[in-house]
Parts: structure tokens; C-alpha cells; sequence
């Protein structure tokens, strides 16, 4: 039977001597941080059992540790924005396409992506040196409210002195627990990516434990399986929506953020391709679209000769048809193979790949002409 | 302002800082001020900083026990006055605790038994909130009086000293409930802050901390699926769940008071040990002597000693102990399940009484292995009947709790579907580490041990800890099951 040990029945022998455990813990701390930060396989790991959608970030982060050095790759292209890029580009069918050229294509889309997150992302992909980056933006990406509670898991300190600049003090003081947080993930990425790890290593563990040890092999990048499709209630519902997208006190600082990030591209020597993400055409029922497609698409393409990036507007692409989503944002198989050849085609005529030997015509002209037959 | 927040640690660390520089008569001011505001911000409603009121609901019984405890002083020999002082304290104490917490309930009972019989009841006129900890913090002031009339202790005459002892933060809002006779001296008495105790109130304070953030909150998504809804489940879903909640309890308020002794540590105080590896007892009355042990001697103490204790029959002893836990369940809240949870205890502690005889019969093993093997056998049957308690104490109604034994007795199917093998394996694998460690304590007789430990070891396990903390904690402050009693 244990004593009542209260914490006085210590024999006080300790009290002379240095927290031997505690500094004992802090080195090891240190030692199994270093090894998290360097390890292959840790991030491996973590990258292979990576859910779509679910898990993006920390497969995102596993991306860029496993990344090979930028000599390894001829010409880097990054496909970049949110889960309409992961789930509309097939970058497989690109690496095939382009490979030839000498390009090799990371698809870095994560789910929920806005202007902000896409400037904090910024460092880091210039980090690695890509030639190009390719950023298919949507409505959502300026015109939706932006959910503070994920910005731990892409934070960057360049959006410290806009966080302060947007927030008055008593929301400073309302959201420091969220600066705190984001900050400590940058200490420990094992913090930033905390959720995503938990459910995959407890996910990894239960089946180890129940099934055995199962090989790794590589999550699918797509959410939607081919020929999956929202059904017609999730239309209809979805269809009554109103104000789904509009402007708010973020959405000013999404388009600042966008303007920053693209003149950080820029200036690192980055060619910036920014293409209007396809959305269902049902879509524009749940907003003000003709006010604002016109003050996005105003936005972006007045900035582009300026800051010196390439757009490609909606109303230069090909229409998709409804049959090609699979919900109000997202492509299924046949829009992300269309999506993917018009990508392929525009990267050709930006310089990347090599070119199938067609006219030298302007990009979209080419893309619109393709889809009318004409 | 929750002990698992940054908030709160924030709060420590200048307090501390402060306390480190200031004389003793200094450090209970600072500690009384530290306590007032700590309550008025545990209290506020969520769109506001503090709640200035609710500091009248602890100084009211305040300044009664202080007066009465002053009169029974000074009627002195004359014992009738004396106790009719003490009665008028306790019940003082008493008026308020039941208002607060049980009016809602015994107007609500009066209202549905008025309707049974086709009178029309009223909407409730009143609609009492109940203020955070007043269970806690009523049952430690009642200690003061009644210990001042038995003659434990000599009255204060320094009412700070009394308000600090009803206020003291570390146990304000969910215990342990430490009798003035043990804290009043400590306030009073100039308080060694050692290095060694900083030590040890941080060992406890992170350990209380583990325990609520990694093992507690991330078991309460494998209860409240069952619990909230109670019926549609198997008896393997029921019975996981049932054993879940009976972790999470544990180290939801153990955690809450390793933290609140780790924080008067630190600050040089000795606060109750309140859990001594309960889920080690073997039956009814070693269960009681492990778990809230604050709360269970202070039940012994006074009431179930001044009701008679076993000094009368075997039937008086009974309905002692039947009315001691039946007190004991109402204690924890006005709902029916927990007055059946207090009936259950107590018919649990009086079959135990009266099996014992025949229960010594068993031939005891001999061997060492065969010692160990019926220890554990006893100690794996008794669990079963805690956690039968555990799903009285939790379930939002008596049907609800019918309906969960009928999934266990009629729809037990020990298939491992997907939903049961996830939860299988979580409960496994956030409880392990608890196992481990109270084993450890247990073989090493020593609740501390892993503090006394060699330090490579604690090195280990500080650093395992830390990373499971760090990747499984749950964030977001959730509240202490026993803040709502």
C-alpha cells in the first residue's frame, strides 16, 4: 500500500543539488528536436500517409523538407493556392507532359489557402528556388472570411506587422493566444502540424496494432475519387446559398497579401503565372459575381504588367461544363484532366516544356481556340 | 481562467515574481488580492472581465464563521452556547450552499409532483446560477467553525487570515478541501519558498497538467458520444465508454488537484493529498480512503463520526454510512443520479460491511505470486463496480442509465467494428502511460516516486511527456468536471 507521500516527505537532499532530470530533459528536448528537424524518414513518414484535404499542411511541410536541392530539378515549377490547385492539376499527367523540357512540377496545393496564407507560404517557396510558380486563385481565395484558428500551421513572421496593422488593440489582445500559438510552431513544427500528426500517427499506430505493420505507399492528392460527385441535394442546398463570398474585413488584406506575395516573387526572379481557378457555374448564384468577378479580375490584372506576373482570366479560358466538378469549387477527373492540358499548354508558351511545335500565339487565344474548335 | 491555460500562467509567474520580494504579512495580501481577482475572473460570464458580485458569496460565510467562531471562543466552558453558536454557523453555511445549489432542483421536483396531481405550477421565479466552487469553498469554511468548537483550533483574530483561507486560489474551485486546522497555521506562520518546492509544485503542477491535457480531454470524445445520447449503442460501446469515463474523471480531477498542490507548493503551502491510486482499492471502504480524500474524510469527520460512526449497532452503522454517502452524492449536484450515485456508495460500503466475514473466509494464497495474482484479481472485480457508479454519476437521467444496462446485459457482441477497435485503441493507448506510472508509484510505495526517481529516468520521461503533450495535448482550455460542483 503506497504512503501518503505529501511533497514535504521529501528528504530534502535535492534541494542542494542542479534539476539533474529537468536539465537531463531539456538536452534531450534539444537532441530529439534536431533529429525531427533533419530526419528523412520522420517527414517521410508523415508525407506518405498525408490525407488529402485533411492532412495538406503537414504534408506541404514534408514536401518542402524532402524537397532535393533546386540544382537537382532543371526548371522547378511550383503549382501553388488551395485545394482547387490539389485537386484540379494532375501533376503527374504535367511532369509526363513537360518532363521532356526538363521540367519537374510540384503540385503544393493546400486546402483552404487565401491571400494571407499564400504570402506566409512565400518565403518558403522562394526558399526553394523554383523557376516558375503557377497560382490558380479563386473567389475564395479573396472574398471568404478567414478562419484565424488555422494560421499556426502556415505562419509566417512576415505577417506580424500586418496582423498588428489590421487589429485593433482589444482584438490583438482577443487573438494573442493565436499569435502565441503560431509563434511556438515555428519553434516546434511537431506543435504546428499537431493535429494533422496526431490523427496520423494514432491512425498509424491503431492499425498497427490491430492489422500489423502495413507497407507505406503514397495517399492519393485527390479528396474526390474518380467519378465522385456532390449530389443534386448538395447542389440544391448550396444553390439557395446567398453571400456565400463577399467582401469583409479580410479581404482587403487578402488582396494586399496577394499584391505582396507576388511582388516577393517577382523580385526573387520567379515567374508568377496566375490563372483564374474554374468554379461551377452555379456558383456565381451565391454572390454578388457580376460586382465582384469585375473587382477581382480588375484587381489582378491591373497589377500585372506593375508587379510583372502573367494572368489568364476566366474569360480567356475555355468554359468547363458542370459535368467536370465535383462540387461548387472542385473539378472531378475529366475537369483535372482539361484543366491540367490548358496548365500544360500556358506553361509552353510561358517557356516551360517543350513545345509541341504549334503557332506562337498568345496562350489563351490558343486555349479558347482549342475549347470553341475553331 | 482555468488552471490549463497561458492565462493562468501568466498569472503565476508575476504572482510568484511578486511574492519573492515581499515580507509574509506582504505575501497574504498579495495572495488575498491574487484570490479575489482569480475568482472574480473564473466567474465571469464569457462576454465579460470580471464578475465583481460573486466575491459577496464568499465573504458572507466568511464573516459568519468568523463571528461565531469568535462567540464560541468566548462562551467557553458553556458548552450549550457554544453549540448553539456552531449550530447557527453551520447552518448559515448551509442556507447558502443549499440555495445556490439544490433550490433550482427542489423547485423543480415540487413543481412536476404539483402537476402530477393537476395543480398548475408557475414558471420558476427564480433561476440561481451556480457560483463555481461554492461546494468546495463552503465545506472548507464549515471545518473552521466546527474544529474551533471541538477545540482543535483557536479561533483567528485576523480576519484576512480567515478570508484567505475561504479565497486561497490554488483550492478555490474544485479542492482539495483542506480543514482550516491544517492551512489556517500556514497562513498565519511565515512560509519557507525553496528552491525544493519550486521544484516540486512545477513536478506536480506539469504532472496535474498531463494529466487533465493528454489523458482526461482526449477521452472525452470516447464518452460523450454514449453519454450524450445513451441509447442505440451495443454493450461493448457502452462498457469502453463507461471504462473511458472512469480514466477521464480520475485524471480530470486528479489532474485539478496535483496542479492546485503543485501551485501552493510552489508558493510554500501544503495542500491534501487527495487521490491515492484509487482505482488500486480492493473494495467499497479502501476505495473511499483513496479517492477524493479531502472530500471522504471530511464526510467521516463530520458527519458520518458526529451521526454515531460504528460506535452503535450494526444497523445504526449502516444507516450511518448510508446516510454519509447519500449526503456525499448530493453533494456533488442536485440531479437524481447523483443521489442514486450516493445510494449506490452506500449500499456498496454496507454490503462490503456485512460480506466481510464471509468474504475473510477465502482461503488466502500463500505464495508470493499467488499474494500478488488475488490482490489484482480483487482489484480488477472491484473496478467493475466503480465504474457501474461511474455510469450513474455521468448519465443525464436514471432512464438513460436503464437503457445502457440493458445494451450491456441483452446487446454485448464483442465485435471489433471499426468505431469500437478506434475507440479500443485510444482509451489503450492515452491510459497506458497512467498505468504505467501508478504501478510504478504502487511497487515503489511512494505517490512521489517518479519525482524521486534517478534522474536519467526523469530525464526520459519529462521528455516523453513533453512530446506527447505537445503532439496529443488538447488545447483550448476544457473545463474541469468538478468546476460545476
Amino acid at each position: 500500500m503506497p504512503r501518503n507521500s505529501f511533497t514535504s516527505s521529501s528528504d530534502g537532499t535535492v534541494a542542494h543539488k542542479l534539476p539533474l532530470g529537468l536539465i537531463g530533459a531539456i538536452v534531450l528536448t534539444l537532441l530529439t528536436h534536431v533529429w525531427i528537424l533533419n530526419s528523412e524518414s520522420f517527414w517521410r513518414f508523415f508525407q506518405l500517409r498525408a490525407v488529402a484535404a485533411r492532412d495538406d499542411n503537414v504534408r506541404l511541410e514534408a514536401d518542402f523538407r524532402l524537397m532535393p536541392p533546386a540544382e537537382a530539378d532543371p526548371a522547378r515549377v511550383f503549382l501553388v493556392g488551395s485545394s482547387q490547385t490539389r485537386e484540379g492539376i494532375d501533376v503527374g499527367m504535367l511532369n509526363e507532359r513537360l518532363g521532356g523540357g526538363g521540367v519537374k512540377l510540384y503540385n503544393l496545393g493546400i486546402s483552404g489557402a487565401q491571400g494571407l496564407d499564400m504570402l506566409m507560404l512565400a518565403p518558403r517557396l522562394i526558399e526553394h528556388r523554383p523557376a516558375a510558380m503557377v497560382w490558380v486563385p479563386s473567389i475564395h481565395t479573396f472574398y471568404f472570411s478567414y478562419d484565424t484558428s488555422k494560421i499556426k500551421m502556415v505562419f509566417d513572421p512576415v505577417l506580424t506587422p500586418g496582423w498588428v496593422r489590421h487589429h485593433e488593440l482589444a482584438r490583438l489582445w482577443r487573438e494573442r493566444d493565436t499569435l502565441i500559438e503560431a509563434y511556438l510552431g515555428l519553434a516546434f513544427p511537431i506543435y504546428r502540424y499537431r493535429d494533422q500528426m496526431a490523427r496520423i500517427s494514432l491512425a498509424w499506430m491503431q492499425q498497427v496494432a490491430f492489422h500489423g505493420p502495413q507497407p507505406l505507399e503514397p495517399q492519393s492528392l485527390y479528396k474526390f475519387k474518380p467519378g465522385q460527385m456532390r449530389d443534386e441535394r448538395y447542389f440544391a442546398r448550396y444553390g439557395k446559398v446567398k453571400d456565400m463570398f463577399k467582401s469583409d474585413e479580410w479581404t482587403q488584406w487578402h488582396q494586399e497579401s496577394f499584391l505582396d506575395f507576388a511582388r516577393l516573387v517577382s523580385e526573387a526572379g520567379i515567374r508568377l503565372i496566375v490563372i483564374d481557378a474554374p468554379i461551377h457555374p452555379m456558383t456565381r448564384n451565391t454572390y454578388d459575381h457580376q460586382r465582384i468577378d469585375k473587382e477581382l479580375h480588375d484587381l489582378l490584372r491591373e497589377n500585372a504588367e506593375r508587379i510583372g506576373y502573367s494572368y489568364y482570366s476566366a474569360d480567356q479560358l475555355p468554359p468547363f461544363e458542370e459535368a467536370e466538378y465535383a462540387d461548387f469549387l472542385h473539378l472531378n477527373v475529366n475537369g483535372r484532366n482539361r484543366l491540367t492540358g490548358i496548365i500544360a499548354d500556358i506553361l509552353e508558351r510561358e517557356g516551360f516544356g517543350s513545345p509541341k511545335g504549334e503557332s506562337n500565339q498568345d496562350p489563351a487565344a490558343k486555349l479558347v481556340t482549342r475549347q470553341t474548335g475553331s | 481562467m482555468l488552471f490549463n491555460t497561458l492565462n493562468f500562467v501568466g498569472f503565476l509567474a508575476i504572482l510568484y515574481v511578486l511574492y519573492l520580494v515581499l515580507s509574509h504579512r506582504g505575501r497574504n495580501w498579495l495572495l488575498l488580492a491574487a484570490s479575489l481577482l482569480f475568482y472574480a475572473m473564473i466567474s465571469a460570464p464569457s462576454d465579460a472581465w470580471f464578475n465583481w458580485k460573486v466575491l459577496a458569496l464568499i465573504a458572507v460565510p466568511t464573516i459568519s464563521e468568523y463571528i461565531f467562531a469568535l462567540l464560541i471562543e468566548r462562551a467557553g466552558e458553556n458548552r450549550r452556547r457554544a453549540k448553539l453558536f456552531v449550530t447557527l454557523a453551520v447552518t448559515v453555511n448551509l442556507v447558502i450552499l443549499g440555495f445556490f445549489k439544490y433550490f433550482n432542483f427542489f423547485v423543480a421536483n415540487v413543481f412536476v409532483t404539483l402537476e402530477k396531481f393537476g395543480v398548475a405550477t408557475p414558471d420558476p421565479f427564480l433561476r440561481i446560477a451556480l457560483p463555481v466552487g461554492i461546494s468546495f469553498y463552503i465545506f472548507k469554511l464549515m471545518t473552521y467553525s466546527i474544529d474551533v468548537y471541538r477545540g482543535q483550533m483557536k479561533p483567528t483574530r485576523n480576519f484576512m487570515h480567515l478570508l484567505l483561507y475561504a479565497s486561497f486560489f490554488p483550492n478555490l474551485v474544485a479542492g482539495p478541501i483542506d480543514r482550516a486546522r491544517s492551512l489556517m497555521p500556514q497562513i498565519a506562520q511565515p512560509r519557507p519558498v525553496t528552491l525544493q518546492f519550486f521544484y516540486e509544485g512545477c513536478f506536480l503542477f506539469a504532472w496535474g497538467l498531463f494529466l487533465k491535457a493528454f489523458i482526461a480531454d482526449n477521452l472525452s470524445p470516447l464518452v460523450e458520444p454514449v453519454f450524450g445520447k445513451g441509447t442505440g449503442f451495443t454493450g461493448l460501446e457502452v462498457l469502453l465508454a463507461t471504462y473511458a469515463f472512469a480514466i477521464q474523471i480520475y485524471c480530470d480531477f486528479a489532474g485539478y488537484s496535483h496542479m492546485a498542490r503543485g501551485v501552493g507548493r510552489i508558493l510554500g503551502f501544503d495542500l491534501m493529498v487527495n487521490f491515492n491510486l484509487p482505482y488500486f482499492a480492493t473494495n467499497p471502504s479502501d476505495f473511499w480512503r483513496r479517492w477524493h480524500i479531502s472530500l471522504s474524510t471530511w464526510l467521516r469527520d463530520y458527519l458520518y463520526i458526529p451521526l454515531g460512526g460504528s460506535r452503535g449497532s450494526s444497523l445504526m452503522t449502516n444507516r450511518n454510512l448510508f446516510l454519509t454517502m447519500l449526503l456525499g452524492g448530493l453533494w456533488h449536484g442536485a440531479a437524481w443520479t447523483f443521489i442514486f450515485w450516493g445510494i449506490y456508495q452506500g449500499v456498496l460500503l454496507i454490503a462490503h460491511r456485512m460480506l466481510k466475514p464471509l468474504l475473510d473466509l477465502i482461503p488466502q494464497p500463500s505464495s508470493r505470486v499467488g499474494v500478488q495474482a488475488w490482490y489484482w484479481l480483487r482489484v480488477v472485480v472491484f473496478f467493475q463496480f466503480v465504474c457501474l457508479g461511474w455510469m450513474l454519476f455521468n448519465a443525464s437521467s436514471l432512464s438513460q442509465v436503464e437503457q445502457m444496462l440493458i445494451a450491456l446485459a441483452t446487446n454485448f457482441t464483442p465485435q471489433l467494428t471499426p468505431q469500437v477497435e478506434t475507440t479500443l485503441f485510444r482509451l489503450l493507448f492515452f491510459s497506458l502511460i497512467l498505468v504505467l506510472v501508478q504501478l510504478y508509484q504502487f511497487y515503489k510505495d511512494d505517490l512521489m516516486a517518479i519525482y524521486h526517481a534517478p534522474w536519467g529516468f526523469r530525464a526520459a520521461f519529462y521528455t516523453a511527456c513533453f512530446y506527447l503533450l505537445l503532439l496529443f495535448g488538447v488545447t483550448g482550455a476544457k473545463e474541469f468536471i468538478y468546476k460545476q460542483f
